[in-house]
């Protein structure tokens, strides 16, 4: 069962690296704002996109 | 604030969007192939075509070929446009297709001529799993360029997702992955027993999570609002969601491995995680569904969103049913049986199918510029699809449950209502068909799409590179300080960070780790339990090389229904020499831990030689195909030095492997199964010629091993009583 030592340390290395990027992502205001994401990813430049609007074919 | 003028590869796209669907097509045709199989034995035609060796194809296939082109295509289309910029490297793009086409064609022709790992949705041999790892690299090196260069500065949900996805599938590939070349096509794992059973579902089952669900979740948290045209129900949700579900996933493997010989406590951590898991994945599939707030009547016109909501749906049963799976009481009913088929199916089917096809409903009329070819079609398939998933999954979740306490019913004398496994067999046979029926429709559907999509794209043109502009938001934040110590730039650039220190973390915890759990094995050991002897390990390559672990259990769990079926439960120290493990996780037939000598189940050589030929003649209305090119071809065991000095390297204390010992040990072993053989099926009249012809086949080799296995034990018995 000593493989356990493995994954453990495995998986805490995992969770440390997620850990580093959600301290990396608060320290860089990735999420000071969390009402513009939601929109902003809407609104592509789709001027030239001749039939984009699916909901209405 | 300059606008940037610059375009997305839409080419990308379209190449990862018809790989899916082909590969889509495919892998779920040798689907209803295997599906068929269990129906109607006899279409298990040739040895390349029966079921232990093309369900590992299905798998793969659809995992790796469908699912995960469809990643390829969805994160290739929206990474760009949520970054507002093109990929890094259209080489990279280019070189991550062809690529990965080519490691599943190496999988398309290897799976089928036997050569495999046996470690599921991990079978893939050696040479195979270091181009993924390559592979895989090329992905993320060129998803991570594409993020530094990146014209916003927030990284959307999405991307989080897609991120976690590149990170933790690497680590799981390659600690699953460690094994030992013996030749060219063929490798031993480097963990044993209980072990790899551990590595191997901690692997297995964060290959659903990072594979088959949290890219997917980024695809929704991109598709689902552009479909719908309004922003994600919460986004402070889903953060938190991603954020749960990335932490507690990783800790759910060890409940594949429920009241097996896996320690309790690991098994209750995975239980406990498991249930936790529910928080998350209704976090998501609540995100997604209540981004239609307010907005159903959209569902009613809109082709995608159909898709869109039903995958959302099937998230949310698959994943409620998932911790409710891991609960020991229900997973005393569900284990080995169909009912794990039918919840990876409805994850699956309904999941990764459906929103993999409202995702290709919705890029490729963009990026050809032509509305949908017919949006009837394209409904036809949705009722289709939907009709298929439900005539697979029901008949799946009855035959599980049915045969599950089939195996548990005693008379009230103490013995087993069914004593026959078989009898548990044929009585789900109804069922059986009905799922092929389910299936067939499903890739019915899948067809009406292919024809669908084909129409628009040929009626369209491929708009291969998209004009698009933005404000570079970064630029215009890094113009400020321009000489600064060069950390400070390091620390600007952190996606760079992350993967250097990842670099630097997993050499320094591979150096340190590796060694010390190989030299120090200290695994509970039972005196009596030696290696396998040659012939035996050569039988035992067979086993794999046939898939009859796909099958076929190599575990009875300590439960009084087990144990009066098939004899004393298995212990963690029998399987210390098992390189792979072999324990199995469906019984489609009986299981065979204790089928060696001295145990409940032994049978005689020759019962197993005329079962082989044709299980049909001894077990009447048994569905296992016919093995008779075991009987016919001649054992090849030129590399069985190789594999016992790999064994010896990793632990198993084999002792003078010296090339004539090996070839009298295996003579002798052989000769006397071939006698035993030959004595029953010819009644004692047979000549040295037979002997001499039988003793070189396959055959042999197996029953070898079969006749070993669980047999140890008795063996300390033995000595105790003297």
């Amino acid at each position: 069962m000593e493989v356990i030592v493995l994954l453990i340390s495995v998986s805490l290395l995992l969770a440390s690296i997620f850990l580093g990027a959600f301290i990396w992502a608060q320290v860089n205001g990735q999420y000071e704002d969390d009402q513009s994401p939601a929109v902003r990813m809407l609104m592509d430049d789709e001027q030239t996109i001749t039939s984009n609007n699916r909901t209405k074919q | 604030m300059e606008v940037e003028k610059f375009q997305y590869d839409n080419k990308i796209v379209s190449k990862f969007a018809l790989a899916t669907v082909i590969w889509g097509v495919i892998g779920m045709l040798v689907g209803l192939l295997i599906a068929c199989q269990l129906v109607w034995p006899s279409l298990n035609l040739t040895s390349w075509l029966t079921f232990g060796r093309i369900r590992p194809l299905h798998t793969n296939a659809v995992i790796f070929a469908f699912v995960g082109n469809g990643i390829f295509a969805g994160v290739y289309y929206s990474l760009q446009r949520l970054l507002k910029t093109r990929m890094w490297s259209d080489k990279l793009s280019n070189i991550n297709f062809w690529g990965w086409q080519l490691i599943i064609l190496s999988a398309v022709i290897s799976l089928p001529l036997g050569y495999t790992t046996s470690k599921e949705y991990a079978e893939l041999e050696w040479p195979i799993d270091i181009a993924i790892t390559l592979l895989w690299v090329v992905f993320g090196w060129n998803m991570f360029a594409t993020i530094l260069k990146r014209r916003v500065k927030h990284l959307y949900v999405a991307i989080w997702f897609y991120i976690a996805t590149f990170v933790t599938v690497a680590v799981l590939h390659i600690v699953n992955s460690f094994e030992f070349p013996i030749h060219f096509m063929k490798s031993y794992s480097w963990y044993a027993g209980v072990q790899d059973a551990l590595v191997q579902w901690w692997y297995g089952h964060n290959a659903v999570a990072f594979f088959l669900t949290t890219p997917y979740l980024g695809l929704m948290y991109y598709f689902v609002p552009k479909a719908a045209n309004r922003p994600v129900y919460s986004y402070r949700l889903s953060i938190i969601h991603f954020w749960a579900l990335i932490f507690i996933y990783i800790w759910a493997g060890p409940h594949h491995l429920l009241y097996t010989a896996l320690p309790d406590w690991a098994q209750s951590l995975g239980v406990v995680f498991s249930i936790m898991l529910i928080a998350p994945s209704w976090g998501g599939m609540l995100n997604g569904l209540l981004t239609l707030r307010g907005a159903w009547d959209k569902v009613r016109d809109n082709v995608v969103l159909k898709f869109m909501v039903v995958a959302l749906t099937c998230y949310g049963m698959a994943t409620f049913e998932g911790p409710m799976l891991s609960l020991k009481s229900v997973n005393l009913i569900s284990h080995f049986t169909d009912w794990t088929i039918a919840h990876v199916h409805v994850g699956g089917l309904g999941w990764n199918g459906m929103l993999t096809f409202g995702m290709l409903y919705f890029i490729i009329p963009k990026i050809y510029r032509k509305p949908l070819y017919s949006k009837k079609l394209a409904n036809a398939h949705f009722w289709i699809a939907t009709l298929g998933i439900l005539l697979y999954a029901i008949p799946m979740y009855w035959a599980g449950f049915a045969q599950g306490l089939m195996w548990q019913q005693f008379n009230p004398d103490g013995t087993l209502v069914n004593k026959d496994f078989l009898e548990t067999v044929t009585q789900l046979r109804p069922f059986f068909a009905m799922r092929a029926a389910g299936g067939a429709l499903f890739i019915v559907g899948a067809v009406m799409m292919s024809y669908n999509l084909l129409k628009t794209a040929l009626a369209g043109k491929l708009v291969a590179n998209e004009e698009a502009e933005a404000v570079n938001a970064l630029m215009v934040e890094h113009k400020k300080e321009k000489k600064e110590y060069w950390h400070k730039v390091v620390e600007r650039k952190p996606v760079r960070m992350l993967i250097l220190s990842l670099v630097v973390i997993l050499i320094g915890g591979a150096i340190e780790i590796i060694p010390t759990f190989l030299v120090s094995s200290n695994v509970k050991t039972i005196s009596s339990v030696k290696p396998y002897t040659p012939l035996e390990l050569e039988g035992r390559d067979l086993y794999i090389r046939e898939g009859c672990n796909n099958c076929h259990s190599q575990m009875v769990r300590p439960l009084r229904f087990e144990t009066a079926r098939y004899g004393e439960y298995s212990k963690a120290g029998e399987f210390v020499y098992d390189h792979p493990f072999l324990w199995g996780s469906k019984r489609t037939g009986p299981d065979l831990h204790r089928e060696g000598v001295g145990n409940k189940q032994n049978r005689p050589d020759s019962w197993h030689y005329l079962h082989m030929m044709e299980p049909s003649s001894i077990s009447p209305g048994s569905i296992m195909p016919t093995y008779e090119w075991l009987t016919e071809d001649d054992l090849n065991a030129d590399h069985i030095l190789d594999k016992m000095k790999a064994m010896k390297s990793m632990g198993v204390p084999y002792e003078n492997i010296e090339e004539q010992a090996v070839r009298d040990s295996i003579d002798a072993q052989a000769t006397r199964i071939a006698k035993s053989v030959l004595f029953d099926i010819t009644k004692d009249n047979y000549t040295d010629e037979d002997v001499t012809s039988m003793k070189q086949k396959e055959i042999v080799a197996l029953i070898a091993y079969l006749q070993r296995l669980g047999s140890d034990i008795n063996k300390l018995e033995a000595t105790k009583t003297e």
